[in-house]
């Protein structure tokens, strides 16, 4: 049959098929996008790729024990909390060099802290166990930490410990704490610790059922009942703008949100109330057990772009300010790429990712691939107002990945701004928005009967005026025929008259003429 | 045949005296109602297939045919069992061939709403839905009322006996479903028993 030289051939050539067809630099997780009629997922590239772990041997500062929360500030400084030791590493942005580390000493003892926040000028630490927050200098030069202690809070702390987990501080210096244990929001302190105000509850969803029992339960039955309180927040997270992006875990298991809070509490995200982040479906382990996202972080990026880690499945998800889902990354696992507990997500300013493991205790830094940057491009030109070039972007971008609806509505969208109306319905089309699919139909509509209005007007008008003319002729001939007749009748009377004999006194007595009926 | 079938367009306007003269005057027939009910099929795969974007359920394009075939088949055969079983208990005049005809007939408007609105759904935008809201419902109401007079007739009730007949009838197409499942639930059950004795009886030898 075939001979072995060829057979030889064919397996060599097989076999450098399949190495160059090895993706190089892959990624260890799924890349996928969600579409969003139907709620399928779609691959797609991936938008950042693992890049380096950074842990205590490779800052050569000692293993990091059960790190919980790590930032970095606007320059790309790296802090990272490492609750274990009790002590706060922070990284120069080179992402190598160690800037200097806050140890404990004595009073100060940190073990356990949950949250850290950094800003232009200072550092705060959430000391969890300790009911106290610690307040230093940003450049940390060894001098001993301010402590706050919450006063006149609301709750009684005897019931109630003050456990505050994470926290942001805004401008004014006051503090927005999330407190373990507490649900009615975060706990805004002053910045001397004087209690103003709980901030931001978290909407309580009741269905149907519950409201109908509402309506006819007694108040004894009322009083009785489970009652539905607000979750409570995991996180908190400070973006560009002084907004406060806010995580919880879900209502009933499956639909953990993000929230974008003012500082007054009100969520100011555009998105209504069936829009799902995370994943859209939860990951069936065992029989009784369905996990669904969990976000335990937050980190903001430009433009209003914001991600949330995934406790359940380790994922990370970037969204842009619409809620659109960008990209997804990270999983569960042991591969460079994947975590076994994440606990911290930091946006860096080269607009990579660094995720903290708290189990292994390292952080893995993400980049950007090209795609990624794409999309971070285009988003940047549509806040900005650059239309034609971000619709450059998506061309780009729909080259990689057929998928992407989020950037067929992109170059719809730049397609109805030029007027293009019948191109922009198809991009709609396939981008599955009905919304702007019928604002396109519209214009096209108006465009399409604007001249077939006229041209069909114009039609009936040449009828009718043929039909006239028709008509017109018709009546001509028709009285030709009659006044054809009147005269033939009338030459015919004379003749009579003629053969008549004549009277003298004919006249008075003829005969009527004979006039036409 | 022809006129057996143009004759549905005078049963839709007068159901009373049009399904009397079907049964009685012998103006409709058996096959012509299957090719109203063959047209009214068809014209929902039509709609499934050719309704434009905005409002077409089965977008992006995965039209099950076999699935819309089915529903439309089912939903008449379902009904026209259920009926003859229960009208035979409650003293209906009609037979199973009167129920057909005159149910078959009764699809008509239904087929004019599935056209219209596969038309208008090409021309309509998202905030004109109305229209096509409207002509749907209408169809609905209209078909449903005259699924109502042709029980009316054929079996010769008063309108009460009717509307509970009709309202029985549903509840027997939930049983003859439920029935049926149960039935295929069964032969898996022991197709799978025979398959798993086979496979075992392999394995041996």
């Amino acid at each position: 049959m075939i001979s072995a030289k060829i057979r030889r051939i064919a397996c060599i050539l097989l076999a450098a098929v399949l190495c160059g067809a090895l993706p190089v630099g892959a990624a260890p997780y799924y890349s996928y996008t969600y579409e969003q009629r139907t709620g399928r997922a779609l691959s797609a590239p991936a938008g950042v790729v693992p890049q380096k772990k950074l842990d205590g041997d490779s800052l050569a500062v000692g293993q990091l024990n059960d790190p919980s929360d790590a930032v970095c500030d606007s320059e790309g400084n790296l802090y990272i909390l490492d609750s274990g030791n009790s002590r706060v590493i922070g990284v120069a942005a080179d992402l190598e060099t160690v800037q200097f580390i806050i140890e404990k000493s004595g009073e100060i003892d940190f073990t356990g802290a949950q949250g850290l926040f950094v800003n232009e000028e200072y550092l705060y630490i959430a000391d969890t166990d300790h009911a106290r927050i610690l307040h230093y200098p940003r450049v940390y030069d060894g001098t001993p930490p301010l402590v706050i202690e919450p006063k006149n809070l609301l709750f009684d702390t005897a019931e109630q410990p003050f456990r505050p987990s994470k926290l942001v501080v805004d401008e004014m210096n006051r503090l927005y704490i999330v407190c373990t244990g507490v649900f009615e929001g975060l706990v805004q302190l002053d910045a001397e610790g004087e209690f103003i105000s709980y901030v931001g509850a978290n909407r309580v969803k009741t269905n149907l059922l519950d409201q109908f029992w509402r309506l006819i339960a007694t108040r004894e039955q009322y009083d009785a009942s489970k009652k539905y309180i607000p979750v409570e927040f995991s996180n908190v997270c400070l973006d560009e703008e002084g907004f406060i992006f806010s995580t919880a875990r879900g209502q009933t298991g499956d639909d953990s949100t993000i929230r974008r809070l003012n500082l007054s509490g009100t969520d100011v995200l555009e998105v209504d109330e069936t829009t799902q982040m995370g994943d859209l479906y939860g990951y069936t382990e065992s029989a009784n057990r369905t996990v669904h996202t969990h976000f335990i972080d937050v980190a903001a990026g430009p433009h209003g772009c914001f991600a949330g880690l995934d406790l359940a499945m380790g994922r990370i998800f970037v969204y842009d300010s619409e809620c659109t889902m960008l990209f997804v990354f990270g999983g569960l696992g042991s591969q460079l790429g994947t975590f076994v507990s994440p606990s911290a997500l930091v946006w860096l300013p080269n607009d990579g990712f660094g995720v903290l493991d708290r189990r292994t205790g390292d952080l893995t830094i993400f980049q950007l691939t090209e795609y990624g940057e794409l999309l971070f491009s285009a988003v940047g030109y549509e806040a900005e107002g650059e239309f034609d070039a971000a619709a450059e972007d998506y061309k780009q971008i729909l080259a990689m990945n057929a998928n992407s609806e989020l950037q067929y509505l992109g170059v719809g969208k730049q397609l109805f701004r030029q007027g293009e109306y019948e191109e922009a319905m198809k991009y709609f089309k396939l981008a599955g928005n009905r919304e702007y699919y019928s604002r396109a139909f519209e214009q096209y509509r108006k465009q399409a009967l604007g001249v077939i209005i006229p041209s069909v007007i114009a039609l009936l008008l040449l009828l009718a005026l043929f039909s006239l003319v028709k008509g017109g002729i018709r009546k001509a001939r028709w009285l030709h025929g009659r006044i054809a007749e009147i005269e033939r009748a009338e030459n015919g009377r004379a003749e009579q008259q003629k053969d008549l004999p004549q009277d003298t006194d004919g006249g008075k007595t003829e005969g009527g003429s004979p006039h036409g009926g | 045949m022809a006129g057996k079938l143009k004759y549905a367009l005078y049963v839709i306007f007068h159901p009373f005296k049009g399904f009397w003269d079907i049964k009685h005057e012998k103006r409709g027939s058996v096959p012509a109602a299957l090719v109203l009910l063959g047209i009214y099929v068809l014209t929902s795969v039509l709609k499934g297939r050719y309704s434009g974007f905005l409002f077409n359920e089965y977008y992006p394009g995965v039209v099950n045919a076999s699935l819309i075939i089915i529903q439309s088949v089912m939903i008449y055969l379902l009904w026209c069992i259920a009926n003859w079983c229960l009208t035979t208990l409650m003293d209906g005049e009609g037979g199973f061939k009167d129920i057909v005809t005159a149910i078959g007939y009764c699809v008509t408007p239904l087929i004019f709403g599935n056209i219209a609105s596969t038309v208008l759904s090409n021309v309509v935008l998202l905030k004109e839905s109305v229209f096509i809201t409207y002509i749907d419902v209408v169809c609905i109401l209209w078909t449903g009322f005259l699924v109502l007079c042709a029980t009316l007739v054929v079996h010769q009730y008063t309108m009460l006996k009717t509307v509970a007949t009709s309202l029985l009838t549903v509840v027997g197409m939930m049983i003859l479903v439920f029935i049926v499942l149960l039935c295929v639930s069964l032969v898996q059950q022991m197709l799978g028993f025979v398959d798993a004795v086979y496979k075992e009886f392999t394995y041996r030898l």
